[in-house]
This record gives structure tokens, sequence and C-alpha cells, in this order.
């Protein structure tokens, strides 16, 4: 938004230059009626009667009934040239009316925006041949003030139509256009930079920028009614200049990075001063003193905030550059109107409330300086980030990666060693047993055998258990049965399988599967070595405190001594599964009930490790 | 492992060739097969003496090791499958492991026989598989199920797939689910709420689908890599 100002901006600035231009190549047409014979309209005791040097800037002696000056000029043509000439008046305060050797030829009721006093509009006067005459013309210019206001009337050109015509668009343009375009331009900016304000407090210049271009909108705003408090010469609005010098300068104090401070509340006191005396004597003899003290104190706050300006643009800063070069091609013309106003010289055509298009540029540009910056900053920020965040992730794929293996080897060497100890448990015992039997004379075959199935159904239940089950302990029960089926069925059991549907239970894992399927397997060695049992029932199901799987024979029950290696070896299995063993004989034989959580147990030192 | 008792045939033995390279363990199956003098048994202890029989008189049904002094018998038995695929197969194991069971499904096996199983129910296996009778065990089915992901994680499958796993109808997956928990066919029928007759038909339809999908030159090379071992 800030952007598509700027170029709007720029593209009036570079029209109006050009049309300014165009009329100075046409200048040499035209001649300038430098002074003009003036009276007073009421009468010469009401007020002037000389010759005037133009500009003039007149104040109208109310108090004498005055009310307006007629003043008298004439101005010679060619014959060609009274075909098509023509009367320009760059800039005009008051009511006008001009006659061309006797005949009214224009008659013009200024409208005077908003009271500015500062400001003034052209007049063209067309001249035909039936007014003109060849040779020597008289013409009369009537200016009428409106009540206790002054009127002002800038250097006349006379010449061919065509060209005053360019000239006059062009000030029409500078005098009218551009203003209303400021006025637009100054509102919209004020209000952006006052919401980057209220969001970046700490950039105080947004609020200063923002405070003053909304002053300055005012001072020659049409959008706020006069209320009547402008009653005398001057504009109470028009007073708002001296709080714009004032939020300039702070604004430039802020761009050149000072700090604001209780002490520059200072800076508000002479435009309270003037504030004041305005209010309170808008009329007689104060009028010039607050118009020459609010030029001189609007003059010297500029030059004091380029100072500041200059100070840190000297060292680089480009944006205090821009802003200098704005606010000095902007009190050129402020010093060119302060003359006009002060009537120490110039050609009463105001030019300020015009040329602060040039200051807007200048603070459009930086704006976008400061966009395009931050844009770079963020797309830098955005790369560092973006390596930082590469970095980062690379390093943590490292430590991953690190971690992985070294959860891997943990893994594998836990394995390792849960295998050793399953060895060592069964298949070893067997195996180093088997072999003292085979060295007794003679050898002990039918023991022998004995050892070697029990190896083997061991080094199974070990093979069977490395198998996933994904924590479904039926099928790890099912894998069992297939295997316990045949021993079962050689020792004339019958089995009798009874197994409900179990919960999923995802922490079983290998070593849990081998410590189930042991302790159930312990329980079928023994209904087969011990009970003399015809019947095995195998139940699991799912019980209040997890899953309960059980084994009932109808043998002839276990004895009450309950000192057996195996027993111990279940109950040790069990309670590192988290879960309880009770072996105990019932009416129709043995019962082993094993009870296992359906979560996991908490880490206990293993207790039978070899 | 449902036997059906009393179904036994009556006419000429049927010729099982047994290849076995230890002696007592092939005395052993030898001994436990040749009872009822249902089967003629030829023995082989190596793949040379199983190829000469082969070529002499094809058999109705060959129990082979899979690891043999002079080879592995993979290669014969896909080869044996191929020109008569009428022969059954079964294979020897001593654990009855995963890589066992791969290898045997990849040899054509219908099934398999661990070297320490009762005389009788090697009989009856023999038999059964003659039958045409069941060649899924749990331990099959929970095979086809992980590859099928449908047990564990598929990540941990132990070596790449050897054998392919067919694409199976969510029916079929309901039957193998059964088998693989230890229900016997009929309970399977009355939880699946079908016929008893029908579960044996999509069991030889997985089957079917299984052997289609084995790739025996697969499972040949990851023996020879020592990816399986036995």
């Amino acid at each position: 938004m800030v952007g598509v100002l700027a170029f709007l901006v720029a593209g009036l600035l570079v029209i109006s230059l050009a049309m300014n231009l165009m009329h100075q190549r046409h200048a040499h047409l035209a001649s300038e009626v430098g002074s003009m014979m003036c009276a007073d309209r009421n009468g010469p005791e009401a007020g002037i009667v000389a010759t005037v040097r133009l500009p003039l800037a007149y104040s109208p002696s109310q108090r004498r009934g005055s009310d307006g000056i007629r003043c008298q000029f004439e101005a010679v043509f060619s014959p060609e040239e009274a075909l098509g000439a023509a009367l320009l008046i760059p800039a005009v305060t008051g009511s006008m009316s001009v006659e061309a050797n006797g005949h009214p030829v224009l008659v013009a009721e200024q409208y005077i925006m908003r009271n500015l006093r500062f400001t003034n509009v052209p007049a063209f006067v067309p001249l035909g041949p039936d007014v003109l005459r060849p040779g020597t013309n008289r013409f009369t210019i009537t200016l009428i003030a409106p009540p206790g206001r002054p009127i002002a009337i800038s250097p006349v050109l006379s010449g061919p139509r065509a060209a005053l015509n360019l000239r006059y668009q062009a000030r029409w343009f500078t005098s009218s256009v551009l203003p209303t375009l400021v006025v637009g331009g100054a509102t919209a900016l004020a209000m952006v930079f006052g919401l980057i304000w209220a969001v970046r407090r700490h950039q105080a210049e947004f609020g200063w920028l923002s405070l003053f271009l909304l002053l300055g909108a005012l001072v020659g705003s049409v959008l706020i009614p006069d209320f009547g408090l402008g009653g005398g010469p001057y504009s109470i609005w028009g007073m708002l200049a001296l709080w714009e010098a004032a939020a300039g300068l702070m604004f430039m104090r802020a761009v050149a990075g000072l700090p604001t401070k209780r002490v520059h509340l200072w800076f508000a006191a002479p435009p309270a001063v003037l504030w004041f005396l305005f209010l309170a004597n808008p009329s007689v003899f104060m009028p010039n003193l607050v118009i020459q003290g609010g030029v001189a104190m609007v003059l010297s706050y500029s030059l004091l905030g380029q100072w500041f300006l200059w100070r840190v643009a000297r060292r680089g800063n480009l944006e205090a550059l821009l802003i200098l070069i704005g606010m000095a091609f902007w009190t050129l013309f402020l010093i060119h109107d302060g003359l006009s106003a002060m009537a120490v010289g110039g050609n009463m055509i105001f030019l300020s409330r015009s040329a602060m298009s040039g200051l807007l540029v200048m603070i459009c540009a930086l704006m976008t300086l400061r966009f395009l910056r931050a844009m770079a900053q963020l797309d830098d920020t955005a790369k560092t980030l973006r390596g930082q965040v590469a970095y980062a992730e690379k390093m943590l794929t490292e430590s991953y990666e690190e971690l992985r293996a070294r959860r891997e080897a943990e893994a594998i060497s836990a394995e390792r060693v849960r295998l050793m100890r399953d060895l060592h448990d069964g298949v070893g015992g067997d195996l180093a047993s088997m072999l003292a039997l085979a060295g007794e004379v003679p050898p002990r075959g039918a023991e022998i055998a004995k050892h070697a199935r029990s190896a083997l159904v061991d080094m199974r239940l070990i093979i069977g258990s490395l198998e996933d089950y994904g924590g479904n302990l039926t099928l790890a029960l099912a894998a069992w049965r297939e295997r316990a089926g045949p021993q079962l069925r050689a020792a004339g059991i019958t089995l009798r399988w009874k197994v409900d549907r179990l919960p999923h239970m995802p922490w079983l894992g290998s070593s849990q599967v081998l410590d189930i399927l042991r302790i159930v397997q312990e329980a079928v060695t023994n209904a087969i070595k011990h009970a003399q049992a015809g019947c095995l029932e195998v139940t699991a199901r799912e019980c209040d405190e997890g899953i309960e799987i059980s084994l009932a024979d109808d043998g002839v029950g276990i004895s009450d001594s309950r000192t057996g290696n195996g027993l111990r070896n279940m109950a040790s299995r069990a309670s590192r599964l988290g879960g309880r063993l009770l072996v105990k004989r019932t009416e129709q034989g043995t019962a082993v009930r094993l009870t296992i959580p359906t979560t996991p147990p908490q880490a206990k030192p293993d207790a039978s490790m070899p | 492992m449902k036997l059906q008792n009393g179904a036994e045939v009556t006419t000429a033995p049927q010729t099982v060739l047994l290849i076995e390279d230890d002696a007592p363990i092939r005395a052993r199956l030898a001994a436990a097969l040749s009872e009822h003098g249902i089967f003629k048994v030829v023995q082989a202890p190596d793949l040379a003496t199983a190829r000469a029989a082969i070529a002499s008189q094809t058999p109705d049904l060959i129990v082979s090791d899979l690891k043999l002094p002079d080879g592995i018998a993979i290669g014969l038995l896909a080869e044996v499958r191929e020109k008569s695929p009428q022969v059954e197969i079964l294979v020897i194991t001593i654990l009855g492991d995963e890589a066992t069971i791969v290898a045997a499904i990849a040899a054509g096996a219908s099934g398999y026989l661990l070297k320490d199983a009762l005389p009788e129910d090697i009989h009856k296996a023999a038999i059964e598989v003659m039958e045409g009778g069941s060649p899924i065990s749990p331990s099959i089915a929970r095979f086809i199920l992980r590859r099928a992901g449908e047990i564990g994680s598929v990540l941990v499958a132990p070596m790449k797939p050897a054998v392919e796993v067919p694409h199976l109808t969510p029916r079929e997956l309901e039957i193998l689910w059964g088998i693989a928990k230890g229900l016997s066919y009929n309970e399977i029928a009355s939880l699946l709420e079908m016929s008893p007759n029908t579960v044996p038909t999509h069991i030889k339809a997985i089957y079917r689908k299984l052997q289609v999908g084995t790739r025996g030159e697969a499972v040949y090379e990851a023996i020879q890599q020592g990816l399986i071992t036995f």
C-alpha cells in the first residue's frame, strides 16, 4: 500500500514537473506586469493610493470601512496578439473582477479553502478582439477581501492565450490538485504509520510520523468544517501547522536515532505559547506577531530536525539522508512561502503544501526501503534457520543412529545373555546329565533318552519362543500345543484345550513367552512324570488380575513337600513375569494356576541369572 | 492335527521314498512308516541314491531331510513335484522352526515330520497327507499370517520373502487365524458359521495359492547364503 502511494505521488510529481517545465519554455512569450496603480475601493481616505510593485499583500482596514482595492495597469498588444491574448494571474486571494477597456471580462469569487491563509489559486482571463484593441489596453482589477481577511495578488502575466493557458493549468495543478492529493496521501499514510506504531511501540518514528502527517492533513484538509472558530483572519486549523512542525522535529529526531526524553517536552512550549497567544487575542496586532513567530518557529524546528538528520546521514544512515532530502526540499518551499507571508519578498504564490508531496515521496521511499530491508532480513533469517535446522537435523539423525546402534547392541547383548541363560537352564543341564549317565557302566539308556527328549523339548520351546507372536498369547499357546500334544499322547494323557480369547499383550516378548511356556511345559512334564493322570485340562482366560492359565490333571496329586527344583524354577519365572503361581493339590489331582498381569511388571533384579 | 482314523487304504502298498542321512533316525522312521503294511519304504541316505530310486520308480510319497551329505534336497524335490505333481512330500525337521517351514513349502511339501515324533504320529501323518488331508499346521498358518502382516511387525520378518504371500480372502484369513489358535476344523466351522466340510476346501485353496507363490530357487539361495540353516 505504501509502495503504491509512493508510486502515485512520484508519478504526480513527475507530471507537475513536466508541466512546469513546459510553461517555462513558453515564458518568453508572455510579459510580466510588475507594478500597478492601486487605490482603495472606498476612496483615498480608506487606504493606499499608489503605484505598487507586485506581488501585493494588503489587509483592508475594516475600521476605515475598507474592503478591497482597485488596481489599474496597461498592456500593449499588436493587432495579431489582440486576436488571441489572455491575462494570467498566477496567485490571487480574495474575490476578483477584471475589466478590459471598460468591459467586464472576469468575475471570480474565490473559494478560500478552509480559511487557509497560505494558499491561493490562479486566475485566467481570456481576451478576445471584442474587448481588445491593437495598441495600449487598459485593465482594471478589483480585489475584494472577505471581511477581516487580507487580499493578495501576484505579478500579472499578459500574453498569447495558448502559452498562458498551459501555464495556468500547471499552476492550477500545483495549487489545487496537488495539495488535495497530498492531504489524501498524508491521511492514508498517517493511518498506516499509526497502525504500525500501535503494534510496534518501540519504533517511535512511526508514531511521530503519523502525528506529523495527520496534523499536516488537518491543516490542509477540507474534511473538517471550520465551526466558525476561525472567525478572524486566521484559521484555528491553520495554527495546527505549529504542532505539525513540532511533531516533524520529533520524527526527525527519532529517525536520527535520538531518544525521546521528558526534557523534550520543551519542544512543545513554543507552539503552545503561540497557540495561546492566537487563542487569547486573534485580532488586531497579534496576527503579525503570531504569524511571524509561527513561521520562524516552523523554519527553525525544521532546520533543527534537519541538523539532527544531517549528523547521522553523514555517517551513512541512508534513511536519515532520504528524510533529510525530503525535508530540505520542503523547507525551501517553506522559506519561500514564509518570505511571501512576511512580505519580505517572493511572489505570493504559496507552494509548501504542494511541495509536501516531495516529502511524502521520500517517506514512501524510506518505508519501501525499510520493507525491502526487512524482507531481505527475513530471507536471511529463513536461510540461516534452514541451515540451522538442517544442521540440527543432521546432528539429530547422527545421534539417533548412534542411539539406535547402541540400543541394538544392547538388545543383542541382552538377547545373548538370555539365550545363554535359557540354554544353561534347560539344554545344558540335560546334556551334562546325559554325559554323566553315558559314562556309567553300563550306560543308563532309558535315562539318557529321557534327558535327550527333555533337551529337545526345551530346545523347541526356545525356538518357539523366538517367534514373533505379536503379543498374542493364544498363538503362543497353540504353538506349544502343537508340540506338547504328541508328548501327552505318548504318555496316554488326553489333552483338553480350553483357551479363550485372550487380551492382546504387546509386552510379551520372546523372554516372557519362554517363561510362560516353560512354566506350562514344566507342569506338563510333572503331570507326565508323577501324576499318573489320564486327562490334562489346559484353561486360559481373562481374569480380574489379567490372564489366568491353569493346568489341572486328574492324577495322584502333588505331594505336600514342595521342594522340587522344577517348582522353584516355575515360581521364579512367574515372579519375573510379575505374576503369581499357585500349585496345589485338588480333589481330582494337581492344579497349577499361573496369573499374569496384562501390563508389564516393574523391572526387578533377575534372580535366576546363572 | 486331526487324524482320520479308519480310512486306511487296503489296496496295494504305496511307495515311500525316505531320504535321511542319519542311519538310526532313518531306521526309526522307516520302521514307523512300514508299520501296518500300508507303505513300502525305499530308503536313501543321500541325494544320488534318491535320484536313482526315483528314476527307477516314482514314489507316491517322499519323506525327506533337507540337508544331505551331497547337497540340499529342495532342487530334487521341486523337480519331482514338477514332473509328477501327484507325488506328496513331507519334510523331516528337528525343531519345526520357521526356517524349516519356509524350506518345506519351497520344496512343495505338504507338511513336516519331527525327527523324534512318535511312530504312530509319523504313520498317521503319512496317511493323512496321502489322503489329501490337512497340509496346514498352526506353525504354517502363523507363518502365512505373519508374512501377510497379520501378526507382529512385518519389519522383523527374518528374511526376504522367499515365499511370497498370496492374496488371501478375508474368509481364508479367518480360517488361518483359527488354525493358528489351535482350533479344530469343527470349531473353526462353528465359529465362522460354515459347514465343516468347506473348511478343508478353503485350506487347500490357501495352500495352493501359497505353493504357486513359492520360489524354490530363492530358498535354495537363502540356504546357500546361510540365511536358512538346518
